[in-house]
């Protein structure tokens, strides 16, 4: 069975950084080939475009974001009302801990338990019972 | 008022097929060659052409990595700052 991921926003905005990390490099090759399924949540998508754009501008941000999308087989994911209630949950138990956006890619990640890709290292500690992937450089 | 050496509007027909040429000006200026993809979007009662480029060719210009992890960093804490 295809291996399915999760991807967070620090995926993104490093890939098309000036000397992107060779590991998010290696795994996004593997979405690109369809060794693994990449799912994404449209929040995380606008959170990359927001940071981009701050660092790069506008233009920049949505060339990449275009770019990005047409690049590799991505589903994105809309928020519903299963998502909506176990974020929820997830942002009462740890208010302090996780944004919203971590709460939605992790309740999508939990309820098709799958791996999260992110480069965020507090998470582990947060939730151990989350499958991770925690990309260093 | 000099206004032919700025290009920033120009004026093109829609063929029968639905079909437009972009200006050889603009296409200059933002590389745009044979066989490019561009995606149109919807904007605010507008129509917007967003070249899609090769990843390597948007690296060259880009940020540095360590410059968007503290940005990052810094907005996250400050989006959690606002639970405490």
């Amino acid at each position: 069975m295809k291996k399915k991921a999760c991807l967070d926003t620090g995926i993104i905005t490093q890939l098309y950084s000036k000397e992107p990390p060779k590991s998010i490099l290696q795994f996004m090759d593997s979405v690109k080939a369809g060794n693994i399924e990449g799912f994404i949540l449209s929040p995380i998508i606008v959170e990359a475009f927001y940071h981009i754009c701050k660092l790069n501008g506008k233009a920049n941000a949505e060339t990449i974001i275009a770019t990005f999308l047409k690049t590799y087989p991505i589903k994105i994911v809309n928020l519903n009302q299963s998502l909506i209630f176990k974020a929820g949950i997830l942002k009462c138990q740890h208010r302090a801990e996780l944004s919203y956006n971590d709460c939605y890619a992790i309740a999508f990640s939990l309820n098709k338990k799958m791996t999260f890709h992110t480069t965020e290292k507090s998470l582990s500690k947060i939730l151990p019972t989350l499958k991770l992937k925690t990309y260093k450089f | 008022m000099v206004l032919d050496k700025v290009v920033n509007e120009k004026e093109v027909t829609i063929t029968n097929r639905g079909m437009i040429t972009i200006p050889a000006a603009f296409r200059k200026i933002f590389n745009l060659k044979d066989g490019d993809k561009v995606l149109i979007i919807e904007d605010e009662g507008t129509l917007k052409i967003i070249p899609i480029k090769d990843p390597e060719s948007l690296r060259i210009n880009s940020y540095d990595a360590e410059e968007m992890k503290e940005e990052m960093n810094k907005s996250r804490k400050e989006e959690l700052e606002w639970e405490k």
